[in-house]
């Protein structure tokens, strides 16, 4: 007895294996079968990835800004460089090792070089380039026993394949501000920034690299006034580099071409030509000595057609034209200036005059600094090749160690990521589609079990038993599919998101969603197991049972729910895509839970007005869609194979 | 076995309890839970900080005057949100639940108060919640119930000749098309349409909410706006229907598949019958109960909008207004909707009741 006691479970083991390759190679048999089991193993696969490699860390924080700093931000993804399209690179290394040790006994110095290569192969630059460093406090003694403390200064150098070699950060690392000095301890730079950028060395490069001058034929013969055009030249170079290219993505361009323009407006110089005529009028009216009178209106002529002739040649004149008439008309009338007190002209004409000797010298200043006379415009390109990144960090010490532990990163956000591209926040479209594999289908899978289970029994019961326990159960599936469902579920989900709080948050949420469909989801099986238990119920071999005195319980698990088994099987898989596209709906509505799952990547491209981005709405989408397809095909394939038994009853 | 007029009683009376039962539920859901009473508390909080800054504002004032004007507003603005009687005494949430409910028997479906829900008519609250549905309920029917219409008419005229023909490559496509239908989310689609033909070839228009303005003002310029409802519907059409018809096509075809494997169909295809008629008189006939149950229930299901697909296409339509009155807790917008919708279907299952009666010959003998 012990023995076959022992080989019974046994062989219900191998008689339900059995039973399930049969079941398997049935599906496999039609073509829908063939497709909706090669996408399972494909699904069950990313998943089985997805959950032993996921952390609890990127389930909390992987709608953080912080956690995707390093990725580009809505770019697409690399492949579609080899389709023709042309996106800069993007690099994020994180070194260990320095490369290089070099050693400068005389001064004492020490510098720990790490770096990398980064190739620019198209003519746009990248978005952004950064650099993170962690480095430790080393230390060294003193001949009279004492410890001193050695803080690393950081030196970025960039090799360019120009040859120009801009050294754009070079920053000392401090503590932080509860930091303790220890040996060891680790100084960090957070990320380097624009602030920090040389860039006033940059430009300087650039322009003696490049030959950015301004020509002799619009500046003129004037070497001062050379260095001035050169000076103003510099500035909108700058200005158009911290515009338009950040500061730090100075690093990877040249200027390609510059226009410079004289202004040819004249309607200021004819503004101070009227003025210097109104002066000339008011003072020939005046009752003064007549010798200081010829001087002052000779003085006054003499400016006036100094600006007459630029007024005339503007067309042709050089900066050094227009500055020597704008200087010459101000010493005429600084002379006149000095001889109007001499003079004794009445005080709000001597106002006048020392107005306009002033307005006229805030013109020749802004002629001298600002684009406003000559406005240059610097076009500039992205320089194609090889650019070698050194970070340095440099220490000042006699006895250096061989090697240090340091953390160095080089992060160069390109125009494309990955595999799947990124969205906002630079979220890793495919790291969020593989992690919300497994998700979706436990989701979808727990809520279809249950609810099925449920339906099942609540089915047998209720045909099994009859009477109020039947009407009970109708009436009931009655009022539940009466009920709108999908506003229910909208309402209670918009309330569970403001009740629950702490790490576990988007589990309740989502146990709260699964929990609502289960309750509306058996209703519909339950009328169909009851029509089909009724007609079980009638069979002979129910009668023989009972006559054999087996209870009510062995005859519903023994005899009726194997019988149902196999439909219920069949609706179970139906069941399994609703959970799914439910909760990917409820994201779309803005009821979020938090956690990374494909609804929630498409709930964010709604929330960003972001439906032109391909790469953010197809892929999710498709997951979605994929998924639901092979449990349809799955269904219709069991379908099939239950459908004679079907027929029969 | 009973008359179909007790049946006809019997069902009908089931139908009303259930109404009961799930109006109680609901106000059970939004008041009971004190779900809107929440919502309420913060919205009268936000206007009494209103009050006070704009006080502030004015000048110097001193505290104690602000304390007791806070009191006043807080009392004045939780009389406005029904939130105390007039006494000034807190309702308490099962008394609001209950009083919920005997409104909603009583169809008295009331004003609402919140904004959003009025922004949608467009106009400013208290507004009618009847004129609001009123307004709103045309521009779903315009897009959903159309829709379901056109599906069902297509699904009438080729659905019986598919099932007639099953097995055959036409059957196939059918079925791999409502398949492929049925795992592809309509939100999705809609998104996916919009990036196609409202971002990338810009023939559309990227949001629907427009259209409130052209129905709102339709008669002042009937052909402009007319051409403008045109412009903005017929994505969202097409999407729907795109959508719609391989669940429409599928079901029809399985509903009558079982009557094509009947004996009399056998009979009427070996008497050599053309196909035509054989599908009108021999398979479609037979089947228009569950025929005319399916369409008579999507079109009374169609009232109710498309809460998700709606709000990808920013659709001012009964699934925005259903949204709205959540988000802003409105709960006597949201009971309202509730009731229609539920009485719209219960009205529908009872109409199939009587007609079944009517088109089924072996009831009616009975």
């Amino acid at each position: 007895m012990p023995k076959s006691s022992r080989r019974g479970p046994e062989s219900r083991v191998v008689k339900f294996l059995r039973g399930f390759k049969t079941a398997l190679s049935e599906i496999w048999r039609e073509t829908p079968g063939k497709v909706a089991l090669v996408l399972l193993i494909f699904l069950l696969a990313l998943a089985t990835i997805a959950a032993t490699s996921i952390t609890p860390d990127f389930l909390l924080e992987w709608e953080s800004v912080t956690y995707w700093e390093d990725n580009p931000v809505v770019v697409p993804p690399c492949w579609i460089n080899k389709l023709g399209f042309r996106t800069p690179q993007t690099a994020q290394v994180y070194l260990q090792e320095p490369l290089y040790t070099s050693t400068n006994p005389a001064r004492g110095e020490v510098a720990y070089t790490f770096s990398y290569n980064y190739t620019l192969d198209v003519d746009t630059p990248p978005k952004d380039i950064y650099i993170k460093v962690q480095a430790p406090i080393l230390c060294e003694s003193t001949p009279d026993g004492n410890t001193t403390f050695k803080l690393p200064i950081m030196v970025v150098a960039v090799e360019r394949p120009d040859g120009i070699v801009l050294t754009p950060w070079r920053l000392p690392l401090r503590l932080q501000p509860n930091q303790t000095l220890e040996c060891g301890g680790l100084l960090s730079e957070e990320k380097t920034t624009k602030e920090t950028f040389d860039i006033a060395t940059a430009v300087t490069l650039l322009q003696d690299k490049y030959n950015v001058t301004v020509p002799v034929e619009v500046v003129g013969e004037n070497k001062t006034y050379q260095l001035y055009a050169n000076a103003i030249l510099r500035t909108v170079m700058r200005r158009e580099l911290e515009g338009r290219y950040m500061t730090v993505l100075t690093i990877f361009v040249y200027p390609d071409s510059i226009t410079v323009e004289l202004n040819r407006d004249t309607s200021r110089l004819e503004r101070f030509r009227s003025d210097i005529k109104g002066l000339n009028e008011s003072i020939s009216a005046l009752n003064i000595r007549q010798d200081y009178k010829n001087r002052i209106i000779s003085s006054l002529n003499l400016a006036y057609s100094n600006i007459t002739w630029l007024i005339e040649n503007i067309n042709t004149a050089t900066y050094t034209d227009y500055l020597n008439t704008l200087y010459n008309a101000r010493g005429e009338l600084q002379a006149v200036q000095r001889l109007a007190l001499r003079a004794g002209i009445p005080v709000d004409i001597r106002n006048q005059i020392g107005d306009l000797v002033t307005s006229l010298s805030k013109f020749i200043d802004s002629a001298t600094m600002t684009t406003e006379v000559l406005s240059p415009a610097v076009n500039f390109k992205a320089l194609q090749g090889v650019y070698r990144i050194n970070v340095s960090l440099v220490y000042l010490m006699k006895t250096p160690p061989e090697t240090i532990k340091a953390e160095v990163g080089i992060i160069v956000k390109g125009g494309c990521y990955g595999l799947l591209g990124t969205a906002h926040k630079g979220i890793d479209v495919f790291k969020v589609l593989l992690y919300g594999t497994p998700i979706a289908l436990a989701i979808g899978f727990i809520t279809a079990v249950v609810s099925v289970f449920i339906g099942v029994i609540a089915g047998i019961v209720s045909g099994y038993y009859g009477g109020f326990v039947d009407e009970f159960i109708q009436r009931t599936v009655d009022v539940l599919g009466n009920i709108p469902f999908l506003p229910i579920l909208i309402i209670i989900g918009s309330m569970v998101q403001g009740m629950y709080t702490g790490p576990l948050r988007s589990l309740y949420i989502i146990l709260t969603y699964m929990i609502i469909l289960i309750i509306f989801g058996w209703g519909g099986l339950a009328i169909t197991v009851r029509a089909m238990t009724l007609s079980i119920k009638e069979e002979p071999y129910i009668e023989a049972a009972r006559a054999l005195g087996a209870s009510n319980t062995r005859i519903i698990f023994k005899h009726i729910f194997p019988q149902v088994l196999m439909y219920a099987t069949a609706v179970l898989v139906f069941r399994v895509p609703d959970a799914i596209l439910t909760e990917a709906g409820l994201s779309v509505l803005g009821l979020r839970h938090g956690w990374p799952t494909w609804g929630s990547l498409l709930a964010d491209a709604r929330a960003e007005y972001r439906y032109d981005v391909w790469w953010w709405i197809f892929p999710p989408g498709i997951m979605i869609s994929l998924t639901s397809l092979t449990f349809i095909l799955l269904g219709l394939a069991i379908e099939r194979i239950v459908e004679p038994r079907l027929r029969t009853l | 076995m009973a008359r179909p007029e007790v049946v006809i009683l019997r069902r009908g009376v089931i139908l009303a309890i259930s109404y009961i039962i799930i109006v109680i539920l609901i106000a059970a859901i939004l008041e009971g839970s004190g779900y809107s009473m929440r919502i309420y508390e913060a919205m009268v909080r936000e206007a009494v900080n209103a009050e006070i800054m704009a006080l502030r504002r004015g000048g110097n004032v001193s505290p104690t005057f602000i304390e007791e004007y806070k009191k006043n507003m807080t009392i004045y603005y939780m009389r406005v949100y029904g939130l105390v009687d007039d006494k000034g005494n807190i309702i308490p949430p099962y008394v609001r639940m209950w009083t919920l409910v005997w409104r909603a028997l009583r169809l008295d479906l009331g004003k609402t108060t919140s904004y959003s829900v009025a922004e949608l008519v467009p106009t400013v609250p208290p507004v009618d919640v009847f004129h609001v549905i009123a307004t709103i309920l045309p521009r779903t029917i315009i897009v959903v119930t159309v829709g379901e219409i056109i599906a069902a008419l297509i699904a009438v005229k080729f659905g019986p000749r598919i099932a007639y023909k099953h097995g055959s490559f036409t059957d196939k496509l059918i079925v791999t098309y409502a398949a492929i239908m049925n795992a592809v989310p309509l939100w999705w689609l809609a998104m996916i349409f919009l990036y196609v033909f409202a971002y990338q070839l810009k023939l559309f228009p990227r949001s629907m909410r427009g259209v409130a303005v052209a129905f709102y003002y339709f008669w002042r310029d009937p052909l402009g706006n007319f051409i403008s409802i045109l412009y903005h519907i017929t994505l969202p059409l097409i999407v729907f229907l795109i959508a719609i018809l391989g669940g429409w096509l599928y079901s029809f075809r399985a509903m009558l598949l079982r009557i094509v494997r009947e004996d009399f169909v056998m009979a009427a295809k070996a008497r050599g019958l053309p196909e035509a008629l054989i599908t009108k008189k021999y398979i479609l006939k037979p089947s228009l109960p569950p025929v005319l149950t399916t369409i008579i229930l999507a079109l009374a299901g169609s009232l109710g909008g498309f809460i998700i697909t709606e709000s990808v296409f920013d659709w001012p339509g009964m699934g925005t207004l259903y949204y709205s009155a959540i988000e802003s807790g409105d709960s006597v917008m949201i009971m309202a909707l509730f009731i229609v919708y539920v009485l719209v279907y219960l009205a529908a299952r009872f109409t199939l009741e009587i007609l079944y009666i009517i088109v089924d010959p072996r009831v009616r003998v009975r």
